[in-house]
């Protein structure tokens, strides 16, 4: 053990030596044991190596085991980093613009790779609950998001700094927003008024009257619970500015149902509880008392409402953790906070045949957030049917239609109406009143988007519900698909119980039906040859329903996975062609059997050779032949007397036409084109279906060809999450399509929405009545889209092109089971050096994943280089590939650039 | 990067620590030059350019100066300019070159944008908004540049005045310039203090021990104390309305944070160059202890301060051109050290401010007006000074600023809202933080002494508070240093 002396400056030394000298001295001279400073030294070490050693150890095995894609430790990402940012300027050296777009690049990844080093780190995930649960509970504090109040009382930040910021409608304020934004991002537009304002003028000029609804802070009305400060003091407070805006908004004549005193004596009168304790939104009592009072101050401004009432009342008792809890994220099954429990009030049709609570054709509209959708959506976990709407529909004894998002009420709701109103579906027609509810924190901190509520000019308007329909077959067409319970399912495969089986005919008048209520699993609803029933899987169970046109008559009559329908004209049966389990990921197995629908007993193994995928499987009218994947994405025909099996390329849904079995096609990697082939003469052609009215250019889903030829199906848009694999995510505004092709199979020539609600529809089978041929007017066509013809890829073609938008590479997560894929990157064309350039504006594919490798090109947006480019037609072996696609041009030729 | 972050503590520091003790003496500084690029370059990787020119220049400015410019380099070490004689003319210029490339780097990238927005209010305010400048771009501020040029100009001048060897090794020199512990937020080192570190220095298993004492303590500072402060110093500044306790809360945690924050940041590089073989020098004295605002600069922000006192205040004359003379010096130095921590009007009044309270100090004597009252109630009367200062600096513009201090002296009625604040900030653990803070600070020795005996349980503190940072580190949201904007 050694000690080193001390010998610390005296007074009259420190005036003479410079401050690095004195330092030198002092800390020459610490006075410490060699054990106690070995014993310092050692554990320090041992902590900040040990970390990171585990955490390498720990995603190495993950690695291994298969829980993740690589078993090369996240912290050496880095070095791919500094690989790509080498490569890319090595690339192009010469301009100043190419070192800042790369040195940009360079600094997201830097961000993410931090990033992500933090969240995933072993430690940090098991410290942080742990860590977060004393700091809570015992200190008192929350997080970045969640404030803690008195009593176990939790409040959302943004709702409280709201209430103690600036006014919103400060001048300084409104311009530090404007100057706040991120390079690159729009700047907010964060004056309420303005926006407020056209909006009330856009409804008026339809004759629709505007009720603006904000729903004060929980802090608002209980303060008392906040701080024990204000307790007993029942002011109900507000943004600085709030009292300017209701003034302003009055100077408008803009009428504003302001709920907070209403929730203030609610609070008073009941036990001191409007909000929920750890949940950001109201009480269901308090709720219904503000719908209550919303339904009086409506009624003056409706016609009289039936006598007769048309919802009851039901009581449910919901359990659950509210969304604040959840933000603390605390240790699971940490005692604090309590779960709370609350008796909602579903409200649901009187009778059976009852009009619907929400209906789309309603004279009241609700615009809403998650105010709106508590109690209504079942994903916030507070129960289904007894939110806002839903009570304000009973209060009023009339439907209603809501248009609900949880979260950016400035903007979303009024975005989500003006895509309606575009798509020329009527979402305002027949309407008196629009309600827009928001959270009044987003006076504060929404993007009051200014925005267009004209309907869409474009030539042809889209044909719509049951009238479309009939109007776009010409004959007595039905309809069924799959609707998910929870409007905000991310469940398209339909693989689990929570869906109801919709149906349409065209012409019994009763529109939109549930055939089956549910939820139960009804995967993949598929109509017998005479329209009258509907076969479906029951995908967790492994077991096929059948279900009456009308709903009665539910069976399930054999274990399996139905994939099609085939009627036997001699013998009259209709066989089931379905797979026996078990089913894997890309939803495929063996065998193929086929069984008698009506005698269940009678079946026999048709094709045990591969597995088959159920997506799309179809055969031709003789029995004889099978058009499908072998297993996805190995598309094929099947002869199923010699057993054999050709295959004809890749890709998933594919469909034969019935009249005609040498035609047929496939759903392409980019989720957005049928690639037809005629096997006869081996000819190939596109027919884009993502340029259907109001889908807008983003991915579609479930396409499946009618019993005619000229019908298909399709779900869409897919607009939910990242830029890849947008149809995993559902979301509200998937919808059912119907389109009918031209008599040459080149085009889709009509469209028909069939859909118009909040809700996630999938899996859409149509069956148009063979005895009726379809009588539809020939002449009512989209209007031809001229631009599209003269922008189509004529051929292969060099150029020097700027690149001007790209998408980012999938990761191999979210495309799988894929486990390659291209991007559509869009180019300028500068100069064409070879070929014809049939638009300035190109897109063009490049591969971003290989096997699972990263080949993302190293291009800049705004660099210029060379390309020799074919039309992506003329590339057949890309069938079936994934291709990526995060931009909205539909009409753009694409390109296909090979790698060199 | 930041200090008190899982990536440098967790990854960086390691790694650094690891090559660098496999490393071969000759190339430490190398190995440590290339690792603070790395560091530096994490922020925004085209900022390491900026400070590799600044770098150069100054490198070869140096050289010229000392007429080693093109020679061979031979083992003696460059000789020192005699003291006090005439320089020639390229001397001169490449003196001004230095001087003038780092002040232009340091203008256009921190006042760049300053400038133009004030010229634009005064054009407005004038009625000529066409003279107005509609940028639509801003410059973005490179981390740490107010550090590095202050030291780079400190080797220019110090060899200019004959203080200073200049140096051949050119690794040695950017390693000086460009070291990661103190590189972002200080303190400013001089090169005369660490040329010789540079070149030999020792690596000691105490001095390694003392650099993780330091090191803890410092994270401990930031993570524990520093930053529960800043919640509830934001908190209060940025509500539209507050109390007038509210209020003296809110300055009161704004002067914990800055301290904690900036003094953290200090142990965490000292105790990093410790670890690394470096001393540097203290940069924190127990500023609020001092009895005057003459004695809080004499102890805040130390190594500021002495490089403002030797390389402005004594070429403008000091005290030695008569009284007026000085207090003119006074007052402009402290603006310009106003102005140094940011361009914004705030921080000129901030500057301002004290340099007005040093030249009424020097007036009396260097004595503050109440220097007649014991010792105790004159470090309080000097700390509620410094609140008052405080609110300049933190205040999001001049108008915040002054109502702010109007409600701090009950000149103010608030709004209702403003009773809310109470059910964030009055907690337990703020409050809890609070007494700790006040504890610390006047009470506690300052790292430098406590370490300077480390025992048992001295080591068993900073390892405890070390592992307690770590975990509380995950609760945090980014939370970079104070100072790393200036």
């Amino acid at each position: 053990m050694t000690t080193t002396k001390v010998l610390p400056l005296r007074e009259s030394e420190r005036g003479r030596v410079s401050r690095e000298e004195a330092a030198q001295i002092e800390i020459g001279h610490t006075d410490i044991r060699r054990g106690v400073a070995l014993l310092l030294t050692l554990f320090f070490l041992v902590m900040i190596f040990a970390l990171p050693a585990g955490q390498h150890a720990i995603e190495f095995l993950h690695g291994k085991v298969g829980n993740r894609l690589s078993s090369i430790p996240q912290a050496w990402d880095i070095f791919r980093v500094a690989q790509d940012a080498i490569a890319r300027w090595r690339q192009h050296k010469r301009s100043l613009d190419h070192l800042f777009t790369v040195n940009q690049e360079v600094l997201r990844k830097i961000k993410q790779y931090s990033d992500r080093l933090e969240e995933e780190s072993w430690f940090n995930q098991q410290v942080l609950p742990i860590t977060q649960n004393i700091l809570s509970n015992i200190f008192g504090v929350g997080n970045e998001k969640v404030y803690v109040g008195s009593g176990d009382w939790l409040f959302y930040r943004p709702g409280i700094d709201y209430l103690i910021g600036d006014g919103f409608l400060n001048s300084s304020k409104l311009a530090r927003d404007l100057n706040s934004n991120d390079a690159g991002k729009p700047s907010r537009q964060a004056d309420p008024v303005q926006a407020i304002v056209q909006f009330k003028a856009q409804l008026a000029a339809r004759g629709i009257e505007l009720i603006l609804m904000p729903v004060p802070d929980k802090a608002s009305v209980h303060a008392e619970r906040f701080t024990d400060a204000l307790a007993g003091d029942r002011r109900a407070l507000h943004n600085r500015s709030y009292d300017q805006f209701l003034a302003a908004l009055q100077s408008q004549g803009i009428r504003v149902f302001d709920p907070t005193d209403l929730l203030a004596e609610f609070a008073d009168k009941h036990g001191g509880s409007a909000y929920l304790a750890t949940d950001t939104h109201w009480s269901p009592r308090a709720m219904e008392g503000v719908a209550a009072a919303l339904a009086a101050e409506l009624r003056p401004l409706l016609p009289s409402a039936p006598t007769e009432p048309l919802f009851r009342r039901e009581t449910a008792t919901v359990q659950n953790h509210g969304d604040l809890a959840k933000m603390l994220k605390l240790p699971y099954g940490a005692r604090w906070p309590a779960p709370e429990s609350v008796e909602i009030r579903p409200v649901r049709p009187a009778t059976a045949s009852q009009a619907r609570v929400i209906d789309p054709s309603a004279e009241v509209l609700l615009l809403g957030d998650s105010f709106a959708n508590i109690y209504s959506l079942e994903s916030m976990g507070w129960g289904v049917s007894a939110g806002l709407a839903e009570q304000l529909a009973r209060e009023l004894n009339r439907p209603v239609d809501a248009l609900r998002r949880n979260d950016a009420g400035a903007h979303a709701t009024r975005e989500a109406l003006a895509y309606e109103v575009a798509r020329g579906c009527g979402r305002l027609a027949g309407k008196k009143v629009v309600i827009w509810e928001f959270a009044a924190r987003e006076l504060a901190y929404g993007d009051w988007k200014l925005l267009d509520l004209s309907p869409a000019r474009a030539a042809g308007s889209p044909l719509c519900g049951a009238a479309g329909l009939r109007a776009l077959t010409g004959a007595h067409t039905r309809i069924v698909w799959t609707r998910a319970v929870d409007p905000l399912s991310k469940d398209p495969g339909a693989r689990r119980a929570g869906f109801r089986l919709m149906g349409l005919d065209t012409d019994d008048g009763r529109g939109v039906r549930e055939i089956l209520r549910g939820p139960i699993s009804s995967r993949k609803p598929l109509l017998t040859s005479d329209g009258r029933r509907v076969v479906f899987t029951d995908m967790p169970l492994g077991r096929i329903g059948v279900v009456d046109w009308d709903g009665t008559n539910l069976r399930y009559v054999a274990d399996g996975f139905s994939a099609h329908l085939q009627a036997d004209p001699k013998t009259g049966r209709t066989w089931v062609y379905a797979v026996a389990g078990p089913i894997d990921g890309p939803f495929s197995g063996k065998p193929l059997f086929r069984f008698d629908l009506d005698r269940p007993e009678v079946r026999e193994v048709v094709w045990d050779r591969t597995e088959v995928s159920l997506d799309n499987f179809q055969i031709s009218a003789d029995g004889r032949y099978a058009f499908g994947q072998f297993p996805w994405p190995k598309v094929g025909i099947a002869d199923l007397v010699q057993g054999t099996l050709t295959l004809t390329g890749g890709g998933c849904w594919t469909s034969l036409l019935p009249e005609n079995g040498n035609v047929g096609w496939i759903f392409d990697g980019s989720h957005r084109n049928l690639l037809f082939t005629d096997f006869a003469t081996k000819a190939t052609w596109t027919v884009p279906i993502h340029q259907a009215p109001g889908v807008g250019g983003f991915e579609v889903y479930h396409p499946r060809g009618a019993n005619h030829g000229r019908f298909f199906t399709m779900s869409g848009p897919y607009k939910e999450g990242e830029g890849d694999n947008r149809i995993g995510q559902g979301g509200r505004e998937v919808e059912i399509y119907v389109g009918r092709f031209s008599a040459d199979l080149r085009r889709v020539e009509r469209w028909a929405k069939i859909t118009t609600d909040e809700e996630s529809d999938f899996f859409p089978d149509v069956w148009i009545n063979p005895n009726q041929p379809p009588a539809f007017n020939p002449n009512d066509v989209e209007a031809p889209n001229a631009h599209a013809k003269s922008t189509l890829a004529t051929g292969p073609i060099v150029v020097d092109a700027r690149l001007a938008a790209v998408t980012l590479p999938p990761t191999l997560q979210a495309i799988a089971p894929y486990r390659q894929a291209l991007v559509v990157y869009a180019y300028e064309v500068v100069k064409v050096h070879s070929g014809t350039a049939t638009s300035k504006r190109i897109l063009v594919q490049h591969w971003a994943l290989r096997d699972g490798r990263t080949v993302v090109p190293h291009t800049r947006v705004g660099e210029i280089v060379r390309l020799a480019l074919n039309p992506v037609e003329s590339h057949s072996e890309l069938q079936g590939e994934r291709v990526i696609k995060d931009m909205t041009d539909t009409a753009l030729p694409t390109y296909y650039a090979a790698p060199r | 990067m930041v200090f008190s972050s899982h990536l440098f503590i967790f990854y960086f520091l390691p790694l650094t620590l690891l090559l660098y003790y496999v490393m071969t003496r000759r190339y430490r500084n190398l190995l440590l030059t290339l690792l603070s690029y790395v560091f530096y370059g994490w922020a925004n990787p085209l900022f390491t350019l900026l400070m590799l020119a600044s770098t150069l220049i100054d490198y070869f400015c140096g050289l010229v100066m000392a007429n080693q410019f093109g020679r061979r380099a031979p083992r003696e070490p460059v000789p020192r300019l005699p003291r006090g004689e005439p320089r020639t003319r390229t001397q001169r210029i490449a003196l001004i070159v230095t001087i003038s490339s780092n002040l232009s780097l340091l203008g256009f990238f921190k006042y760049f944008n300053f400038a133009a927005e004030s010229w634009t209010a005064l054009a407005n305010a004038l009625g000529l908004p066409n003279l107005g400048l509609d940028l639509a771009f801003k410059i973005v501020l490179p981390l740490g540049i107010s550090f590095y040029t202050f030291q780079s100009m400190s080797y220019a001048i110090d060899v200019y005045r004959g203080d200073a060897r200049a140096i051949r090794n050119f690794v040695d020199f950017a390693c000086f310039v460009a070291m990661f512990p103190q590189l972002v937020a200080g303190p400013i080192i001089r090169f005369a203090d660490v040329a010789e570190q540079l070149q030999q220095r020792s690596h000691t298993l105490t001095k390694f021990a003392r650099g993780v004492a330091f090191f803890s303590v410092g994270l401990g500072k930031k993570v524990l104390l520093a930053n529960p402060c800043g919640k509830v110093a934001d908190t209060v500044f940025e509500a539209a309305s507050v109390t007038f306790l509210d209020a003296w809360y809110g300055a009161i945690a704004y002067a914990f944070q800055i301290y904690f924050d900036f003094s953290a940041y200090s142990d965490m590089a000292i105790g990093l160059g410790l670890m690394l073989g470096f001393v540097f020098v203290k940069n924190f004295d127990s500023p609020y202890d001092a009895q005057s605002i003459t004695d809080f600069w004499r102890r805040w922000h130390i190594s500021l301060s002495t490089w403002l006192r030797d390389y402005l205040y004594i070429p403008l004359g000091g005290n030695r051109l008569g009284e007026w003379r000085t207090y003119f010096n006074l007052s402009i130095v402290m603006l310009l050290g106003g102005l140094w921590h940011g361009a914004s009007w705030n921080f000129v009044i901030w500057g301002g401010l004290h340099g007005g309270l040093l030249a009424c100090e020097r007036a009396c004597g260097k004595r503050p007006f109440y220097f007649a009252l014991p010792k105790q109630l004159r470090v309080a009367l000097t700390f509620v000074i410094l609140l008052f200062t405080w609110v300049f600096f933190r205040a999001r513009d001049l108008p915040s600023a002054l109502t702010y201090c109007a409600t701090m002296l009950g000149l103010d009625s608030p709004a209702p809202s403003a009773m809310l604040l109470s059910g964030i900030i009055a907690k337990p653990y703020y409050l809890a933080t609070m007494i700790l803070c006040a504890l610390v600070v006047w009470t506690c020795p300052q790292t430098w002494d406590w370490s300077k005996h480390l025992n048992l349980r001295k080591a068993a503190t900073a390892l405890a508070l070390f592992v307690m940072s770590v975990a509380v580190l995950a609760t945090q949201a980014y939370n970079p240093f104070i100072y790393f904007i200036f």
